[in-house]
């Protein structure tokens, strides 16, 4: 195992269910009706490729990148166009394609391939590949760095409590997984890179699948990393698999480093494949009835997901109490006010939490917060600086460097809505750097 | 301020509380009471009742006339912790006046709890050691004889009864045995961090053994260690969350800090005892000592990192 990175927090299982679901297989469903939008990453929205009225095929892109580094989105069932009209999405109401599935799955004819740096890149801008992990950055952006990028990872840590989804895809599509990762690591344009597949030790089928698959590939290893949240940040993953420490303000390619989700790399084989990216797999866990992972086409209504499981759990519904609805997992996930949002390319759960009210209570300085912040910072130093208004304070304690993955706020005694704050503060120090460097030139 | 747990991620809490860390104190500190009570009998009683009970409603009372809510158990833990370091013939009076003091001068006029500078308990001490000195003389044996507190005479005790507590001191110093058993749950529930007592009683053994004897490099660490509150406050007085600095290094610098200090109080001050006025110091301190000992954030002060602009 390797070394690990600073702080983090080991979730008891009792509170991280991962169990729900990590012994089940991955079921298909696709709903009668898509609500695809057509902005789903930081960035612009995506222009209409069709019309009310128009027939369309599974795979065939619905939107165009309204901007150079803009990536289409895809229809992943074939269907008439009822409607291209503003819908609640996960970025606010942004203007949608509504489609009526046939539930013929015709296809669309597929994407061309040519298997060199640039042809790969194209590829995966042409199949609109962005990071599934959660960021939502457009793939082909990342591979087209004039770095010379030594390591890539494909993180399959999947630390996050509930979630099991890239667990089951690397245990079924393990093959999929490093055929999809070796043709990433084609895109870097180093053919001597390594590639790890980082998984954590505690999905032991995955690494057994893993392990299999990456045999026969070149410049391929499994990472085994030890189960600790959040081994998945890119920084930790980084740290904890190379040693290196990214500095602030820079990117991972800076150091020579890639990282990728495996479903990421999973997109990319079925891009080899001529198959645009139009469906994932999403863990539907907590209080419904039949916890599940289950591949849908982008586009998926959650309300139709829950439906598909059977709703809220006998329990929930008995206790009368509304539970709290998150798109993602529960650390870093999205309270969800309403459930007639859809499933984008980087939903990685539908969560139904038991809901909670904490009194948030004087800071008592036990210092956990600070010893579990993987960045070292000093939580409760900084939530008392957003307090009192003091941005200088922030930009000291150096809040730009948050990751916002919630381990502050997991562990305060006082229920002090800490990561809240840190990440607010964090945006604000970032701006601050991003002036001052302006500045400086 | 948003107080939901669903306004932001995450949505998951540990579920360890201030009550429960605070629960957590009062098992710990069960030994040490039940032997206060054992050799001390009905004085030992009245004095913790009195400690106790007057922390506790002035909390209350401060918190009601505050408007604020939280009453988390922090306050008992304080009139323990001053009933424990205060000798069992202490006047219940100035006990009352000191407990009083401890909780709303020291502690709720600075903000309530996580806001006060000095430790409540040593400072209501501290308070009854300048004011009314005379109510500290008496300390007594277990069997009620008066006499000085070993401290004056070190050496004059018999080893033994050193460890199990059949000695002159305040209540809660008397036996090591039982401090240790406390302090040993405390670290086994995660609540304090080893490096706090051992480097405070490091500190003050190698300090003790310097300069402690009739000539450099004499001194009996052993019968110093076992002997007044050092054993006590190292476990349980300067593991106190609020007023030691938060870093690692900072936690090693406080407590190193506190040991050399009880050692030269002890050894040239005015007083037998030294860990209150030494913890007193050094929560004065603390502060300085946690902001010049805050951990290299991850990406900073490496080539290549952006700087923060102050």
């Amino acid at each position: 195992m390797k070394q690990g990175f600073s702080g983090g927090i080991s979730i008891p299982p009792a509170q991280e269910n991962k169990q729900m679901t990590s012994g089940l297989p991955v079921e298909g469903f696709a709903p009668d009706t898509l609500v695809i939008p057509l902005k789903q990453s930081p960035g612009a929205a995506c222009l209409p490729a069709v019309k009310a009225g128009d027939a369309v095929l599974a795979g065939q892109a619905v939107g165009t990148p309204a901007e150079e580094n803009g990536v289409p989105v895809h229809c992943g069932v074939s269907g008439t166009v009822l409607a291209v009209e503003d819908r609640p999405g996960p970025f606010g109401d942004a203007l949608s394609v509504v489609v009526v599935n046939d539930h013929r799955q015709t296809p669309a004819p597929p994407l061309t391939v040519s298997r060199n740096r640039q042809g790969l890149l194209m590829l995966m801008r042409q199949a609109g590949l962005i990071g599934m992990g959660g960021a939502g950055f457009p793939t082909f952006i990342k591979y087209q760095t004039e770095r010379h990028i030594t390591d890539l990872l494909i993180n399959g840590s999947e630390c996050e409590p509930y979630l099991t989804c890239d667990d089951r895809l690397m245990t079924f599509e393990a093959a999929r997984v490093a055929s999809g990762a070796a043709a990433l690591a084609e895109a870097t344009g180093n053919e001597q890179i390594r590639i790890h597949l980082c998984v954590e030790a505690n999905k032991n089928e995955a690494v057994t699948r893993m392990k299999e698959a990456a045999r026969s590939l070149r410049n391929m290893a499994v990472e085994v990393l030890p189960h600790r949240y959040p081994q998945g940040g890119e920084r930790q993953l980084i740290r904890a698999v190379l040693g290196r420490e990214i500095p602030a303000g820079r990117l991972p390619a800076d150091a020579g480093v890639l990282v990728s989700n495996v479903a990421t790399a999973a997109a990319m084989a079925d891009a080899l494949d001529g198959v645009p990216l139009t469906h994932r797999i999403v863990t539907v866990s907590g209080a419904v009835a039949r916890p599940a992972n289950i591949r849908v086409p982008v586009g998926t209504l959650f309300a139709d997901l829950l439906t598909h499981c059977g709703g809220l759990s006998a329990e929930a519904r008995a206790s009368g109490v509304k539970p709290l609805f998150v798109a993602g997992g529960p650390m870093t996930g999205k309270a969800l006010d309403n459930l007639q949002l859809p499933v984008i390319k980087t939903s990685s759960g539908l969560l139904a939490l038991p809901e909670r009210d904490i009194d948030e209570r004087n800071c008592i300085r036990c210092g956990g917060c600070a010893r579990v912040c993987p960045s070292r910072l000093m939580p409760f130093a900084i939530d008392a600086a957003v307090i009192a208004g003091e941005a200088e304070t922030c930009a000291d304690y150096r809040a730009d460097q948050c990751i916002a993955c919630g381990c502050c706020s997991w562990i305060c005694p006082a229920g002090r809505r800490l990561a809240t704050r840190v990440s607010m503060a964090r945006l604000g120090v970032r701006a601050r750097l991003r002036r001052d460097a302006a500045h400086a030139k | 301020m948003p107080n939901k747990l669903s306004a932001s991620p995450p949505y998951l809490w540990r579920g360890r509380s201030t009550e429960a860390i605070m629960g957590d104190v009062l098992i710990a500190l069960t030994p040490a009471l039940i032997a206060a009570l054992w050799y001390f009998h009905l004085r030992a009683l009245w004095l913790l009742l009195t400690t106790t009970a007057v922390c506790a409603v002035t909390e209350a009372v401060c918190l009601f006339v505050r408007r604020q809510r939280g009453f988390d158990g922090s306050a008992v833990v304080t009139g323990l912790l001053l009933g424990l370091s205060l000798p069992a013939g202490t006047n219940l009076w100035a006990a009352a006046i000191a407990s009083f003091f401890a909780v709303a001068v020291v502690k709720q006029a600075f903000g309530g709890i996580g806001h006060n500078l000095l430790n409540p308990a040593m400072a209501g001490r501290a308070l009854l050691m300048v004011a009314w000195p005379q109510t500290l003389g008496g300390y007594t044996l277990p069997d009620a004889v008066s006499s000085a507190t070993p401290l004056s005479h070190i050496g004059g005790e018999n080893f033994w009864n050193m460890l199990v507590g059949y000695k002159s001191g305040s209540l809660g110093e008397t036996s090591a045995v039982l401090i240790l058993l406390g302090g040993a749950y405390l670290y086994l529930r995660g609540t304090i961090r080893l490096r706090v007592p051992v480097t405070c009683l490091a500190a003050f053994a190698v300090f003790i053994w310097l300069f402690g004897g009739p000539t450099f490099l004499t001194g009996d660490p052993t019968s110093h260690l076992l002997s007044g509150s050092i054993l006590f406050g190292a476990f349980f007085i300067i593991t106190d969350y609020v007023t030691k600095p938060t870093t690692p290094w900072g936690e090693i610098l406080f407590a190193a800090g506190v040991g050399i200090l009880t050692a030269v109080l002890r050894l040239w001050g005015p007083y037998p005892e030294g860990v209150c006025f030494a913890v007193l110091l050094m929560n004065l301190a603390a502060p300085l000592i946690e902001y010049l000992t805050r951990r290299r954030v991850y990406g900073t002060g490496i080539p290549g990192a952006a700087r923060a602009a102050v």
